[in-house]
């Protein structure tokens, strides 16, 4: 019993350690360094994101305003090719769409991009954000960045509940296949004010509560909603792998290290409708429709083959990642899991090249209904 | 452990290299009960609170149900397995000690074997869901009703022999038993494990030489532990051959003593002569063991899941790289010499301390391996339970050191491939056990030189010194060694040997790093085995002042939960 005791203090001491030498910076917009994240990392998402809106608008961590769906946001993107721009490419997507943006206007200065990414976007936020951007521009070609990573979390509402490790408040729709075609449902905010107000409303806090719990896959109260328990580094410890756990499970329901990407999962299903619609409207629109397939470290080309079936039949210019980085070589990705530069100066190159091959062979005004 | 395979595109699947593959019946179960697992610790303490309301026949009892059912829970099929292998040996080993047996003596073997086969092939469980049973479809296949029928039919002509072998002379009839118990548990053991390697190596030979053979392999499944439970039960009818045990005279305490669950899948390999007598006697279960055993699994889950877990996804990524460069290949070695070790020892110290809880001692089956001086001491305290295995029933008896020099490095290097081939069917392990036996080789030879040659010749080195130098010396040996162990083929080994020679110094690190876990923990890892070694005490930790020892457990315990979120991995000796 004595030994006991003894156990119980050591834990508390532990508990009590961390907090005080590890503890995140008082002003959210201060960087912490790495123990201090890992160790802060299972606090509960509601406690994140309380922390992030810091103690007043103005003293907030700018993450807060990233992501949201809102054409406003996209007013200063080029609409169309300016003079001396040969051409405009709209890329959607998620971090790495965002480098290709940016590769793309390195190795082409006649090349405008309509750069409409978030930060670790799922493939129904790249998506979503296809169809509202649709009526705003006049790009030649139009980019769907997906990455094999994010594709079993196509069933979440929001990047809270999709990363539990980042609190980004930002909404995306969540799309489910009902009789062959996608039904939408559209995200409870749609915008960081909306966003801020309603976290401090209980009544509104508790229905979007509600609607994570009736349409949002990932979500789990345990790990969304704050406690007095946050302040314990014992149960952020417990809460933190009880997180990893969950989502590795829900991960496997769709992907499979042995067989790949579980073809009858209602995720893989709604991605293939969305790459079908996605392709069908951009060409009804006069728009080049170009897919970006992200193969994540250790994903092997499972995402390319599991999207093959679809992009064969519509006949969908793809740009995969795995025909220029070994998917399994460590060296083909920086530690952030991005790919290097060059890596994407040659996807962009090879992104340029894919385009002007598929306009000249069929100009997209031309559209197919 | 995962290998590369190129995709017609171009690209790479990442597949298990011991991933099962079906045989046309439905796979095993995916949640399987590991140690590691909630299901496991729920089972356990069901287990522990009824184990500690009855009495020893009903303990043994209680014992053979759940580790019939730990087992049942991976794949009920390969239950039958075990209890023909056990009805076998129940049957041999009293033959060899008394000939006839009585008419109870014969039943009881055969009605296990008989209901086995009914039970775990004659019906197809998957019919049984939680939305009810499909009773049609309970009925068992082609296949299967073959399988049942092929069972009855041995049994009967078992019992038909029975008069006759029971009639010769005692040396023949020894001689006959235990040689039958032996061809047919290697002969299960080589069918499952090694048939499709042996074909499949046969094969590709064939097709180097320009024809094109029918495929011939069968895409057998692995039976879980079948390594380990067969050693066993081949120790057994050799020890009863030897007469250096007396043959089990219930059916129950030897079917106990194979299927015992917590050593049942991965060891340790447990003697007759040890763990036999414990299932025979009253055990007693005091609060000092049941603390001896929480600790020790404490320690165990802490290895397995904050150390093991924690640096995989660096080793998983290094060897799956086609290119990686010199520090590369030396941290994916290093860190899966420390995975390996933390993932066995840890699963040893899990089964161990879940025996303990049941007031059963098992063998050690580690004495921190990474502090010997040289390859022989390193295998008195690796894996102790093989190696004291493969010396007793193979090393010894080949002739051991008995006849001079060459015939004693002939017998390590047998020995020793012997070893490396228990591990698996490839050719990696075939290597590394040869690798391993030309160590033992080459530290006898020189231990031999030294005595002719050096004594005097050379200054010593300061005793600690040299002694820190040996550990170093041994430690690169043994790291190149786990490359050898973990790589995907030998074409893999060739790589990574070629890129430690001709990309010395090249410091360029992309692979993962370890998770942070490891960085928590291993410290405390290391402070335990210094102390262990230092004081020669496997619980050495005990003897610590009351407050650190409980700062002890309780970073233990810290570090355990922040390693849950890490991936899991199957125990790697799970495998074998």
């Amino acid at each position: 019993m004595a030994l006991l005791g003894w156990s119980v203090i050591g834990l508390i001491a532990i508990d009590v350690g961390v907090n005080v030498f590890f503890s995140l910076p008082p002003d959210p917009r201060v960087k912490p360094n790495r123990v201090q994240r890992y160790f802060d990392n299972g606090r509960s998402t509601e406690g994140k994101v309380r922390y992030l809106l810091g103690e007043s608008e103005d003293a907030a961590h700018p993450i807060l305003a990233r992501g949201w769906l809102a054409p406003e946001r996209l007013e200063s993107e080029p609409a169309r090719a300016e003079s001396g721009e040969r051409r405009l490419i709209a890329v959607y997507g998620m971090s790495h769409a965002r480098r290709l943006a940016r590769a793309v206007s390195r190795v082409a200065d006649d090349v405008a991009v309509r750069d409409v990414t978030a930060p670790a976007a799922t493939p129904n936020w790249s998506y979503g954000a296809y169809r509202m951007d649709r009526p705003a521009h006049e790009a030649d070609a139009a980019v769907l960045g997906i990455l094999a990573y994010n594709v079993s979390k196509l069933s979440t509402t929001t990047a809270m509940t999709a990363y539990f490790d980042m609190a980004f408040p930002y909404g995306q729709p969540r799309y489910r296949v009902e009789q062959g075609r996608l039904q939408e449902t559209l995200p409870f905010f749609r915008s960081a004010d909306d966003f801020r107000a309603a976290f401090f409303d209980p009544d509104r806090w508790d229905q979007f509560r509600e609607s994570l719990l009736q349409h949002d896959r990932y979500y789990d109260p345990f790990l969304f909603r704050e406690s007095f328990l946050d302040r314990s580094a014992v149960v952020r410890a417990l809460r933190r792998s009880y997180a990893g756990r969950l989502r590795q499970r829900l991960a496997a329901t769709v992907y499979h290290p042995q067989t790949g990407f579980d073809a009858s999962s209602e995720e893989i299903r709604v991605l293939r409708e969305m790459v079908s619609e996605f392709a069908r409207t951009a060409r009804r629109d006069g728009v080049l429709p170009v897919v970006f397939v992200v193969n994540s470290l250790g994903f092997g080309d499972a995402l390319y083959r599991s999207l093959l079936p679809v992009l064969t039949q519509l006949d969908v210019p793809t740009l995969s990642s795995h025909d220029f980085v070994s998917p399994n070589d460590p060296h083909g990705y920086r530690s952030d899991s991005h790919f290097h530069d060059a890596t994407d100066d040659a996807m962009a190159r090879a992104l340029l090249e894919l385009v002007e091959r598929n306009l000249r062979i069929r100009p997209e005004t031309a559209a197919t209904p | 452990m995962q290998e590369r395979r190129a995709h017609p595109d171009g690209a790479f699947l990442l597949v298990r290299k011991f991933a099962p593959a079906s045989i046309g019946m439905h796979t095993p179960r995916l949640v399987s009960m590991l140690f590691n697992s909630l299901p496991y610790l729920v089972f356990l303490a069901s287990v522990c609170a009824a184990y500690r309301v009855l009495g020893l026949r009903g303990q043994n009892r209680l014992l053979l149900f759940a580790s019939y059912f730990f087992y049942a829970w991976w794949d009920i099929r390969f239950l039958l397995l075990i209890v023909l292998s056990t009805s076998l040996d129940f049957a041999c080993g009293l033959m060899m000690e008394r000939g006839r047996l009585t008419t109870r003596e014969r039943v009881t073997p055969s009605l296990w074997a008989v209901s086995a086969a009914v039970l775990c092939v004659g019906i197809d469980w998957s019919a049984v869901s939680r939305a009810g049973i499909d009773l049609p479809a309970l009925a068992p296949d082609a296949g299967a009703a073959g399988v049942v029928a092929a069972v009855v039919a041995t049994v009967a002509v078992g019992n038909a022999l029975h008069g006759r072998v029971a009639g010769l002379s005692e040396p023949r009839r020894r001689r006959l038993l235990v040689t039958t118990s032996i061809v047919c548990n290697l002969g299960v053991l080589g069918f499952f494990k090694y048939f499709d390697f042996f074909v499949g190596s046969a094969e590709a030979l064939v097709r180097e030489l320009g024809w094109d053979p029918a495929p011939l392999r069968l895409g057998l499944i692995l039976p879980v532990g079948i390594s380990f439970y067969t050693f066993q039960t081949l120790s057994y009818s050799i020890d009863v051959y030897r007469r250096e045990v007396a043959p089990a005279s219930r059916f129950s305490e030897l079917a106990l003593y194979v299927a015992f669950f917590p050593q049942l899948v991965a060891g340790p390999i447990e003697r007759a002569a040890r763990l036999l007598p414990a299932l025979q006697q009253p055990r007693r279960l005091s609060a000092d063991q049941t603390f001896r055993g929480l600790h020790q699994i404490l320690l165990g889950l802490f290895k397995k899941v904050a150390i093991a877990d924690g640096v995989a996804v660096t080793v998983d990524q290094i060897f799956a790289s086609p290119a990686p460069t010199w520090i590369e290949v030396i941290v994916g070695s290093a860190l899966f010499g420390l995975q390996i070790y933390c993932d066995f020892s840890g699963y040893t110290d899990i089964a161990r301390g879940s025996a303990r809880l049941l007031g059963i001692e098992l063998t050690r089956n580690f004495d921190v391996p990474y502090f010997s001086r040289n390859p022989r001491e390193f295998w008195r305290r690796w894996h102790i339970s093989l190696s004291t295995w493969l010396r007793d029933y193979v090393y010894i008896p080949l002739g051991g050191s008995r006849y001079g020099a060459l015939s004693t490095y002939r017998n390590l290097l047998v020995t020793m491939l012997l070893g490396g081939l228990w591990h698996g069917a490839a050719w990696t392990f075939l290597l590394w056990g040869l690798y391993h036996g030309a160590l033992l080789c080459l530290h006898r030879g020189w231990q031999a030189w030294c005595r002719k040659w050096k004594r005097g010749r050379f200054p010593a080195l300061p005793h600690r010194l040299g002694a820190l130098v040996s550990m170093g010396l041994c430690l690169a040996a043994t790291g190149y060694g786990w490359m050898i162990f973990r790589a995907e083929s030998l074409a893999q080994v060739v790589d990574f040997t070629a890129v430690l020679g001709g990309d010395f110094g090249n410091l360029r690190f992309d692979a993962r790093l370890p998770r942070f876990p490891v960085a928590m923990g291993l410290p405390v890892l290391i402070a335990l085995e210094v102390l262990q070694y230092v004081r020669a005490d496997a619980e050495a930790d005990r003897g610590l002042v009351l407050p650190v020892r409980g700062l002890l457990y309780a970073s233990l315990v810290f570090t355990l939960l922040v390693g849950v979120s890490s991936e899991p991995a199957k125990f790697i000796y799970f495998a074998f």
